[in-house]
């Protein structure tokens, strides 16, 4: 069975390349623009491993990490700004990694691997 | 103690007064002295004057009694017999013969051997000046003796044609007279002398007990008229101030006074100088210290400024450098998907466009990461990495442009390094893309990792241009740039991410024989001494973000 990516982005181009890359990896990819959207899909579930920014339009990622509570798929955040008090937070829930933009793909297939096989 | 010139002055000044004060004062004093002196002198002339007319009334009596005893001898000696036993002190009375050769004629009292030439001398002075009413001449003190000297008055008067009355007198000059308090003239000592200088042989009287003669000093002098003959002199000095004590102490009373007035003006004002220096020296102090912290607020407001200034400028800088991460994100991932495409359907040239693609992004996303390193200063979150393939991560994200080989040494096992993996591939992006800089011509670069047991040691060599002593001096300053394009931040952040995972970073180079930077990071993690100021950096640095 394909595994199930939840992908979510505020960046169209993020989104889209992201995307290709993951799909060229073997994933299936449930692409999202924002944090509610997000909630709502893993609240719907069926995912392997989300894969979602930090700041987003809506809850931020941080937020639908703490608000899908216990206990959570398997996370990893991406973020191109450094809120150290919300990253804290976040690792504090459980998030499976946290990636600094711009970041190399094989970098983040490499933990969706991680992730997946485990 | 140094006098204030102002006080110096004032001592003189006031000390000056006194002195001319006291001198006026003593000439004054003086010149009354001098005048009362004379005035006394004057009178004590008169009476001598009236001493010498009483010898003159003497001897024309018994002229007149002789003439008309016809100049009898023997009634002579009865006559002038009185004369040398009174107490007028005559010892001799005689007549004497008037011619060239004068003889004694008759004579009472001491006998007179031999006429003499002073005599003599003064027998023919009388006689030539006698007139019709007679002439009394007295002779210089004479006799062979020093001690008893004689004087004798000689008088010629018409009524005795050929003779001339004679008396004569001793004295003894060395003992003088004493004076008897009260009594007239007591209180000048007075020499008198039978000529009309002073001569100490012709000294006849003098009352100065306890006094040198001849008197010298403040004396006065009166020539009184004597007969017919030279006069005698009188020379006065005063035994004691005429002007009284209290005139005479005046002048020093002035000085003494004036003195102590100069010594008391030169405290009062040395006092107030000193007061008035101690004043200025406090409020020039309070000025000065006033001064100073204005200019310290006006520093410490321009600096407050300045920070203000940075601060914007760096929240700016931050806030562009995140939103630059997100397009240089979406550019890798693009980047990656056209190497994807390429491996499909190989192409030289687009694979070596895409590789400086690659770079230059690359490029970009360490001067942003380092901008933003510099900015937060944000404490690592340590975990334990593979650091080779960090190193391979790294390698991967820049790949060398033409004419650089890379050389990583491969490692018999995986090296763990406990780090904060984003800030440890930033020190490798950094150094990495400096050594590929640092060959424009060409070379190699050579990466490799080693266990030293307790810590994790990574290498980068390139055989570039190398360094100077001076240049590895400031190599890790914020700023400092030996290249055309970049900041200057890299190393200087390379420099504050291994401090702050308690490592070490260093550097070996020569100029023209390349550089090796070694870094090392220990794997349990000692805790970095942090200073209040550094908390505080980091705490609003924070609060920026």
């Amino acid at each position: 069975m394909t595994p199930q990516v939840l992908l979510a982005d505020d960046e169209q181009g993020m989104r889209e390349t992201l995307t290709d890359i993951l799909s060229a990896a073997g994933y299936e990819v449930t692409a999202v623009s924002d944090g509610d959207q997000a909630f709502a899909e893993i609240m719907r579930g069926g995912y392997d491993v989300i894969v979602m920014d930090v700041r987003m339009p809506g809850r931020d990622g941080v937020a639908v990490v703490i608000d899908s509570g216990a206990p959570p798929p398997p996370v990893i955040l991406m973020t191109a700004y450094a809120v150290e008090e919300r990253l804290r937070m976040a690792r504090a829930e459980g998030v499976h990694a946290v990636v600094q933009k711009p970041f190399a793909a094989p970098y983040l297939l490499g933990l969706v691997a991680e992730v997946v096989a485990a | 103690m140094r006098l204030r010139p102002l006080s110096f002055v004032v001592l003189l000044v006031v000390a000056a007064i006194a002195v001319a004060g006291f001198i006026t004062t003593r000439q004054v004093v003086h010149d009354q002295e001098k005048r009362l002196l004379k005035q006394r002198s004057d009178e004590a002339g008169l009476a001598l004057t009236g001493a010498t007319s009483s010898i003159q009334s003497t001897l024309s009596a018994l002229a007149a009694t002789a003439a008309l005893q016809k100049a009898d001898p023997a009634k002579f000696d009865a006559l002038a017999k009185p004369l040398t036993l009174g107490k007028t002190g005559f010892k001799t009375a005689a007549l004497i013969s008037t011619g060239d050769a004068p003889t004694v004629v008759a004579s009472a009292g001491r006998a007179i051997s031999d006429v003499g030439p002073v005599r003599a001398s003064a027998i023919h002075q009388a006689v030539a000046k006698q007139g019709i009413t007679g002439a009394l001449v007295g002779t210089p003190l004479f006799g062979p003796s020093q001690t008893v000297r004689q004087i004798g008055f000689v008088y010629a008067t018409p009524l005795l044609p050929g003779l001339a009355v004679y008396i004569e007198s001793d004295v003894r000059p060395g003992d003088p007279t004493p004076v008897t308090a009260g009594a007239p003239f007591s209180e000048l000592a007075v020499a008198v002398y039978a000529v009309p200088k002073v001569q100490a042989d012709q000294l006849i009287i003098s009352t100065a007990t306890g006094i040198k003669v001849p008197l010298r000093g403040d004396t006065a002098s009166v020539k009184a008229p004597f007969g017919a003959g030279q006069p005698w002199l009188m020379v006065t000095k005063a035994r004691h101030p005429l002007v009284g004590s209290v005139a005479t102490a005046t002048p020093w009373a002035l000085l003494g006074a004036g003195l102590l007035a100069a010594l008391l003006a030169t405290a009062v004002v040395e006092t107030l100088s000193r007061r008035r220096e101690y004043a200025l020296a406090v409020a020039d102090a309070r000025t000065k210290e006033l001064t100073q912290s204005l200019a310290d607020l006006a520093a410490a407001h321009e600096q407050l400024i300045r920070q203000e200034r940075l601060a914007a400028i760096g929240e700016l800088a931050s806030t562009i450098g995140h939103e630059l991460r997100n397009p240089l994100g979406v550019i890798s991932n693009a980047l990656f998907l056209l190497r994807s495409d390429i491996a499909k359907a190989p192409s030289e040239a687009s694979s070596r466009h895409l590789a400086t693609a690659e770079r230059e992004v690359s490029a970009a996303t360490v001067i942003v990461s380092d901008l933003l390193e510099f900015a937060r200063q944000r404490e690592p979150v340590m975990t334990e990495i593979d650091a080779g393939a960090l190193v391979d991560e790294a390698l991967g994200v820049v790949p060398p442009p033409s004419g650089i080989s890379v050389d990583r040494r491969p490692t018999p096992s995986p090296v763990v390094a406990v780090a904060d993996r984003d800030m440890l591939r930033q020190v490798l992006l950094n150094l990495v893309g400096n050594a590929y800089q640092a060959m424009p011509d060409g070379g190699s670069v050579t990466v490799s990792i080693d266990d030293t047991g307790d810590a994790a040691r990574l290498r980068v060599s390139d055989t570039g241009v190398g360094m100077s002593e001076e240049v590895r001096a400031k190599l890790f300053e914020p700023f400092f740039t030996t290249k055309a394009r970049g900041v200057g931040l890299g190393l200087a952040v390379c420099k504050r991410i291994i401090d702050a995972h308690s490592g070490t970073i260093t550097v070996d180079s020569q100029p023209g024989a390349g550089s090796t930077f070694t870094v090392t990071l220990p794997k349990v993690r000692v805790p970095r001494q942090t200073s209040a100021a550094d908390e505080l950096r980091a705490e609003s640095a924070g609060a920026a973000q």
